[in-house]
């Protein structure tokens, strides 16, 4: 019986764990954190993106391979690497109905997400319950699950894997197997490594998931001459409110009244045209655009005619009667935001104010001009809402092949190392992020690397 | 423990977590809180006490929480609802200052069951003083020749009248809390849909595809509709039992104590033994769950409620068992005792569950209705 260690204990790392108990293998899964914080950042996720040529339990119509890649190719300006990405979204389908078949539960979409109920398939409850669920198929196939297991070092020779350094409860640990899957995520969590990566500013970066990706598996194997795909500064953040937790944040900390208002910096001046596109697909910019921001934070303000416009927000938003006083509660400069609103409202052009289309409100004649939904901010009593980056992942990750195969430098594959997740998703998302693919990518290349170390 | 000042601070707690909830909206499809709470941006009591009646504690929502415990959210829905329940049962409990039982009902209950028992023994031995309470009777009418038929009917009959008035002021306070007219429960539509939610607990299916709920542990199961099945069903048929004696005493001149194959006594025994594995199967989910998502503080009114439907039906059925010998009057005694305590507890304690948790539904069957 082959022995395999799956290092990791979010979604990818147990479809790697399950398949290769199913496949006959005795499996040891290695999760650094301790049970009740389980998961990795899928805990925090509600969907998968799939391809289905026709509608099953929950999806609805049909959603073409062919419009799958494109939506992949315009949000990473058509870098991907095609064999991957194809593989990916032509196995989506399957790994879909075997999670059905192995009970893992499907919902319809939720409200406020219908744009998604097409290509995306929701899981009941969200990612926890997925995650709970993944680990009981672990339980009754027998694979050994050992938490607060922090893979330090994986010690290579040659091709190949030798042995893992694990701290555990019980002290350090040197473990060996025939073959292993790395599934252990980026490295977003690492406050030293974004230091690295991003620089100074990264000190004012939330991070929507777990505080367990550590990166030192990556790290470890990257310092070893495994190749590495992605670039350290690439990975996917949103902006969310800036009262979010540090860690953990998930998806209540997002806020999704930009397009009804404007966004300030600290100095009281706009920045980008918040009417750009429709929300979920300009979501994704604007982690990046606070980030570029004096203090990284920006500051949305919108009036009463938008407030109930939007999904709730989980902390409530400042309030004032007045510009004036709306300023001064969020510590602005008084006089550069009246005249930044003042400018604003008197280029606002009327039109036929519509959420649901690109309508024609708009501004005219500003450096900035916002191009859809623009009103004038005149209704009191005014919200204001401070938002900063939230990263939800990094791309920077090691190679693979279509056997989820780890490559050296030197082009040579390695004999018993797999990896999955996070730490790979960087062959398929050079940047930019489309909703859901993360889980794709994790699921289908897990089942890939559990199917080949299975059979080493 | 259930003061005031606590339920203040619960109040402001769960409007937290709605909030919390609202922005998540993973669970939207576990139960019919979810969708109903994203009906509101803001949570005031009439609402929370609604959502909290309208919540089947089956734990879902906890289990599939991302910010449940350790999480400094702390969400913790089954159990902030489950205290908010018992807040909201002290609330609309008439007469109010009896609403006050709610905060130790083990202890109520416990004592209240010692009273009855002896207050039976004592009546037993004072209208029985030509014989001692240890002789076999046989024929019928042999009850009342314990206890007299009219103290037994008189008694039943002024309590039965005092749980059905504390159960209509009770549910027409729930209602129209938030505003719905009594005028509305005029349309029959509503009914269907919360008579067959409560008939299969369909609530407690998880969802579309029927799995289940979380009622041990993270995993899916059906073992509480079940046994909660057995307990409802089987207090379906003590009544139907109940019932069908009072016609055949009132109406057909025939006195208890009936004969085996008489319908009676097969509804009677068969519910009796349903209500009692429906028990034990409740006590054993609730010793063996995860106690994180349970209240510690309402384990004694959900211990003492459970342990109080058992014993009514266990000495019932022992007291069918041995109605022909010595044991007789004592039996007869004991389990008119839990009976009289049960009734006189009805109002104030679990068994208001079902008063509000019907309720709910026919708000929540109004809300499906305005949807579709």
């Amino acid at each position: 019986m082959k022995k395999i260690i799956v290092i990791g204990g979010g979604n990818a790392a147990l479809c790697a764990a399950i398949t290769a108990a199913q496949e006959g293998a005795e499996v040891t899964l290695l999760e650094s954190s301790p049970k009740l914080w389980r998961g990795g950042n899928s805990q925090h996720t509600r969907n998968m993106r799939v391809y289905h040529p026709k509608p099953t339990t929950t999806l609805v119509e049909s959603y073409p391979f062919e419009e799958y890649y494109e939506d992949l190719l315009k949000v990473t300006k058509g870098e991907t690497n095609e064999e991957l990405a194809t593989l990916a979204i032509k196995s989506s389908i399957d790994l879909y109905y075997w999670m059905e078949k192995n009970g893992i539960n499907f919902q319809p979409s939720l409200k406020g997400t219908l744009s998604l109920s097409r290509t995306n398939a929701f899981f009941l409850g969200g990612g926890k319950t997925l995650i709970n669920r993944e680990y009981q198929i672990a339980e009754d196939l027998g694979i050994k699950v050992l938490y607060e297991h922090e893979v330090l070092n994986v010690n290579l020779k040659d091709n190949s894997v030798e042995s893992l350094d694990v701290v555990s409860p019980s002290g350090k640990l040197k473990l060996t197997a025939d073959a292993y899957v790395a599934a252990s995520g980026g490295f977003e969590s690492n406050r030293d490594w974004l230091r690295e990566a991003w620089g100074e500013q990264s000190k004012n970066y939330l991070i929507r998931g777990t505080k367990f990706n550590q990166g030192k598996v990556l790290k470890s194997l990257l310092s070893q001459g495994v190749q590495k795909v992605g670039k350290e500064e690439q990975g996917h953040a949103v902006a969310v409110d800036g009262r979010a937790p540090l860690y953990d944040g998930g998806i209540v900390t997002r806020l999704d009244c930009v397009p009804f208002g404007i966004v300030l910096n600290d100095e009281g001046n706009r920045f980008y045209d918040e009417g750009e596109d429709f929300w979920p697909k300009r979501y994704a910019i604007w982690g990046r655009l606070v980030a570029s921001q004096p203090n990284q934070v920006g500051h949305v303000i919108i009036d009463s005619k938008s407030f109930d416009l939007f999904m709730p927000s989980v902390f409530e938003p400042t309030k004032a009667n007045s510009i004036e006083e709306l300023a001064q509660k969020l510590s602005l400069p008084v006089e550069e935001v009246i005249k930044t609103i003042d400018e604003f409202n008197a280029a606002v052009v009327e039109g036929d104010f519509d959420l649901t289309k690109l309508d024609n409100c708009k501004t005219e004649g500003l450096e900035v001009n916002k191009t859809h939904w623009a009103r004038r901010i005149d209704t009191p009593p005014y919200y204001g809402y401070t938002l900063r980056p939230g990263v939800t992942f990094t791309y920077l990750g090691v190679k693979i092949d279509k056997d989820a195969r780890v490559y050296m430098e030197d082009g040579k594959p390695m004999t018993n190392l797999f990896a999955t997740g996070e730490m790979v998703a960087g062959n398929i998302l050079s940047q930019g992020y489309l909703a859901g693919i993360g889980m794709t990518i994790g699921g289908v290349f897990g089942r890939i690397a559990g199917k080949g170390a299975a059979n080493v | 423990m259930f003061s005031n000042e606590d339920s203040i601070l619960r109040l402001k707690d769960a409007s937290r977590a709605m909030e919390i909830c609202n922005a998540c909206r993973y669970c939207e499809t576990l139960c019919p809180v979810f969708p109903q709470i994203t009906q509101f941006r803001t949570f005031d009591k009439p609402t929370l006490n609604y959502l909290s009646n309208l919540c089947h504690n089956c734990k879902g929502c906890f289990h599939g929480c991302q910010y449940a415990p350790p999480h400094e959210f702390d969400l913790n829905i089954p159990k902030t609802f489950s205290e908010l329940r018992v807040d909201s049962y002290i609330q609309y409990a008439f007469p109010n200052i009896l609403g006050k039982l709610f905060a130790k009902n083990g202890t109520v209950v416990s004592i209240l069951i010692a009273v009855c028992i002896g207050l039976l023994f004592i009546a037993g031995a004072y209208f029985n003083s030509a014989d001692s309470l240890f002789t076999a009777y046989d024929g019928k009418g042999s009850f009342f020749k314990v206890i007299p038929y009219e103290i037994m009917t008189l008694v039943s009959g002024l309590i039965c009248l005092h749980v059905v008035i504390a159960f209509i002021v009770g549910f027409r306070r729930f209602w129209t809390e938030n505003g719905d007219k009594m005028s509305e429960l005029a349309d029959l539509s509503l009914w269907k849909y919360a008579m067959g939610a409560a008939a299969t607990l369909k609530h407690l299916d998880g969802g579309d595809n029927g799995h289940g709920c979380n009622h041990i542990d993270d995993r899916f199961g059906h073992s509480r509709k079940w046994f909660h099945h057995g307990v409802m069903y089987g207090f379906i048929l003590t009544l139907i039992s109940t019932t069908l004696a009072a016609i055949y005493h009132h109406f057909l001149g025939l006195h208890a104590p009936y004969d085996f194959d008489s319908l009676v006594v097969i509804t009677g025994t068969l519910g009796g033994i349903l209500m009692v594995i429906g028990c034990i199967g409740l006590t054993y989910i609730k010793i063996k769950a995860d106690p994180v998502p349970i209240s510690q503080k309402l384990l004694g009114m959900d211990y003492s409620f459970i342990a109080m439907l058992a014993l009514v039906n266990i000495t019932g059925l022992l007291l069918l068992i041995f109605r022909d010998g010595v044991w007789m009057p004592s039996l007869l005694c004991i389990h008119l005792g839990f009976v009289l305590a049960f009734f006189l507890m009805m109002p104030y304690c679990k068994f208001v569950h079902l008063l509000y948790r019907l309720g709910a539904l026919l708000k929540y069957a109004k809300y499906v209705k305005n949807n579709s």
